[in-house]
């Protein structure tokens, strides 16, 4: 048991540290930590399920061991900064005020063809039209285009939105979310009039029904047979 | 904060659990250790009751700690041990002295890995 805890820290280590070399192309989409717990955990639970002649307690304490790592690593990065640069590295700028910088692509194992593919990704299609590029520590690229670039505001078009909020599901194949009706500040008379208004007896017909915050409403009507 | 002091509290209760596991591993084998090399002693001053006595002393210590070998150690090493205890019983009641003290080295020497595989060293970890 001692051995396989000392195992699992030994392999957890060096997997962070193999994949912080190998550089933030690898991750996709997941922290460094979260990549290297991620793809060790399936490897660790499928060996005592195929192999019976192995304790249960022998994939179960890396598990556990894995998570104990996982949560104290993610809690220590979260106080010191120092460590968060050291386990999981810095967003590397590759593109800076339009220029490509080739040290930071060669540093992050990063081709042209790769950058040119995740901004089209992005809807980039035009290298010139991008101001920075910036790769994430979980391996994403965000990307600021130049202010010429950007599609204009309302702000700038000096035209008045109103603003309804973010629209809440209320009935949800045919159930009242009574949290959600509350947060809007209506009530179940509320719902009741706007179910007769639009010719509909009770919630068990709607599929979805969504409200914003100026009481527009989307309804979605059950199929029959559905 | 909460989750970090609980995944810690865990991390020293599986490292609290595997000391206990390494004494208990220590234990166990040790005590069947001693009873089969009183057997072997036995065994070769010729007396022969004393020796299937200590031998069978080995045997119930190893069988009644099963509830805990099968948790916790991997059971091709345990079955391997089992396989040679029932071997020198065989030994013993065929009452072939000779062979006798090869196979008792073969459970001693097993008994002794198991014990070693449960202590972190370099040859266990890597």
């Amino acid at each position: 048991m001692a051995i396989v805890i000392i195992r699992t820290g030994i392999i957890y280590f060096a997997l962070l540290l193999a994949m912080r070399l190998m550089g933030k192309r690898q991750l996709g989409e997941m922290e460094l930590s979260e990549f290297v717990v991620a793809s060790l955990i399936a490897d660790l639970a499928s060996h005592p399920l195929q192999d019976v002649g192995i304790p249960m307690a022998n994939g179960l304490v890396p598990i556990l061991t894995l998570f104990c790592f996982e949560v104290l690593i993610a809690g220590l990065s979260m106080k010191s900064i120092r460590l968060r640069t050291l386990l999981f590295g810095r967003p590397s700028t590759l593109v800076t005020r339009g220029v490509i910088d080739q040290r930071e692509m060669h540093a992050n194992r990063f081709t042209v063809d790769e950058l040119l593919q995740e901004l089209r990704k992005q809807g980039m299609f035009d290298l010139s039209q991008v101001e920075y590029a910036v790769l994430e520590t979980d391996g994403r690229l965000n990307v600021i285009p130049f202010p010429a670039a950007l599609p204009p505001t309302a702000d700038q078009m000096g035209v008045r939105v109103p603003d309804v909020g973010c629209p809440l599901i209320v009935i949800s194949e045919g159930r009242v979310i009574e949290k959600n009706l509350k947060a809007l500040g209506h009530d179940a008379e509320w719902l009741r009039e706007e179910l007769r208004r639009r010719k509909k007896r009770e919630a068990k017909e709607i599929y979805l029904m969504t409200v914003n915050r100026a009481g527009q409403s989307y309804i979605a009507e059950k199929e029959a047979g559905a | 904060m909460k989750r970090e002091i609980g995944a810690a509290l865990l991390l020293l209760a599986l490292i609290a659990a595997s000391v206990w596991n390494i004494r208990r591993a220590d234990r166990l084998t040790g005590e069947i250790l001693e009873h089969l090399e009183l057997s072997e002693k036995a065994m070769l001053a010729a007396d022969t009751d004393y020796a299937e006595e200590q031998f069978e002393a080995a045997k119930r210590l190893w069988l009644s700690a099963r509830s805990y070998t099968r948790v916790f150690l991997r059971h091709p090493e345990l079955d391997a041990a089992s396989d040679m205890f029932y071997e020198l019983m065989q030994e013993l009641q065929r009452g072939e002295i000779r062979a006798l003290p090869a196979v008792y080295a073969r459970l001693r020497y097993h008994l002794d890995c198991i014990r070693e595989m449960e202590h972190p060293g370099w040859g266990t970890v890597f």
